[in-house]
């Protein structure tokens, strides 16, 4: 199983995905072709280019057979569309977030909202940083009320293991009411998984 | 060169591709590079874990394993990714082996 933690520079991926894994997290590059029109041109003309992203990689073995995969992704740059190829079999993504830098999530969000990948927001609670109450942050982020949000301390084992089974939970139970909805009548708007965190 | 300067690998090679070395190629045969991606997939491995361990880019990676598996040293099995719309039963069961870690 594919999952993604994305979230700004700092926002503590590297950290959540050591808490998981078996192995030590590892770092490595993978090259991608974009098709792209340099800021700086002025003819306009779309260029081929091929930039380089960072990504942390860690493993967990949850039973002989299962596994998870945990991709850490850079998300504080303007490339997200060069996500696709990145994201691709992801079975969901985790958003962790910095409230002191709220706005470095804002990419991540948006390309999972627009590529209808499952996600959930972690609230990474950083010794020191403000608490907001969850409808703040909700606020702040633009965030749709199905998007479950969870605070988290990507340092402990305890604590990501709880951010990984709410987004397991999240992506089944949506799975069910779509599946329940297209056997019944639709469901009235609104009606979806809310968690209390 | 790493790569002999190609830049397309002869196999296609998802980051999540799991290779796995045949035995088939005694690894003296193999040059120093091929040989160090070779050690590394004695065991169903995925690409990008391989190539976190060579310390190369998963671009240079998949060429190399590419390589072993052309040439017998290697082969390469299917990630077999769950996904959201995978059966219930598994995902249940990913949700109870989650919760008992």
């Amino acid at each position: 199983m594919k999952i993604l933690i994305a979230g700004g520079f700092g926002a503590g991926k590297t950290t959540f995905v050591r808490s998981i894994s078996e192995i030590k997290p590892l770092s490595t590059e993978e090259t991608l072709t974009v098709a792209s029109v340099p800021v700086d041109s002025l003819d306009g003309i779309p260029d081929k280019k091929t930039t380089t992203v960072a990504m942390d990689f860690g493993r967990r073995t949850i039973a002989a057979d299962l596994r998870l995969l945990l991709f850490g992704t850079p998300g504080q740059d303007r490339f997200w569309f060069m996500w696709d190829e990145l994201s691709r079999g992801a079975f969901g993504a985790i958003v962790l977030v910095d409230t002191r830098r709220i706005t470095d999530s804002f990419g991540a969000i948006e390309f999972f909202e627009s590529r209808g990948i499952r996600f959930l927001v972690a609230v990474n609670q950083f010794q020191g940083a403000p608490v907001y109450p969850e409808s703040d942050v909700r606020t702040a982020l633009a965030l749709r009320e199905h998007v479950p949000l969870i605070r988290c301390d990507a340092r402990t084992f305890q604590s990501t293991k709880a951010v990984l089974i709410l987004l397991v939970e999240h992506i089944v139970n949506t799975r069910r009411e779509e599946d329940a909805a297209r056997v019944a009548a639709p469901l009235p708007s609104g009606s979806g998984a809310r968690y209390d965190v | 060169m790493l790569t002999g300067g190609r830049t397309v690998p002869a196999v296609e090679l998802g980051l999540e591709s799991r290779v796995a070395t045949t035995g088939n190629v005694a690894p003296e045969k193999l040059n120093l590079e091929h040989a160090k991606a070779w050690q590394l997939c004695q065991y169903p491995t995925a690409v990008v874990e391989i190539a976190g361990k060579l310390g190369r880019p998963v671009a240079v990676t998949k060429i190399l394993l590419a390589d072993l598996i052309k040439a017998g040293a290697a082969t390469t099995l299917a990630a077999n990714l769950i996904e959201p719309s995978s059966s219930y039963d598994l995902l249940e069961r990913v949700l109870r082996e989650l919760k008992k870690l």
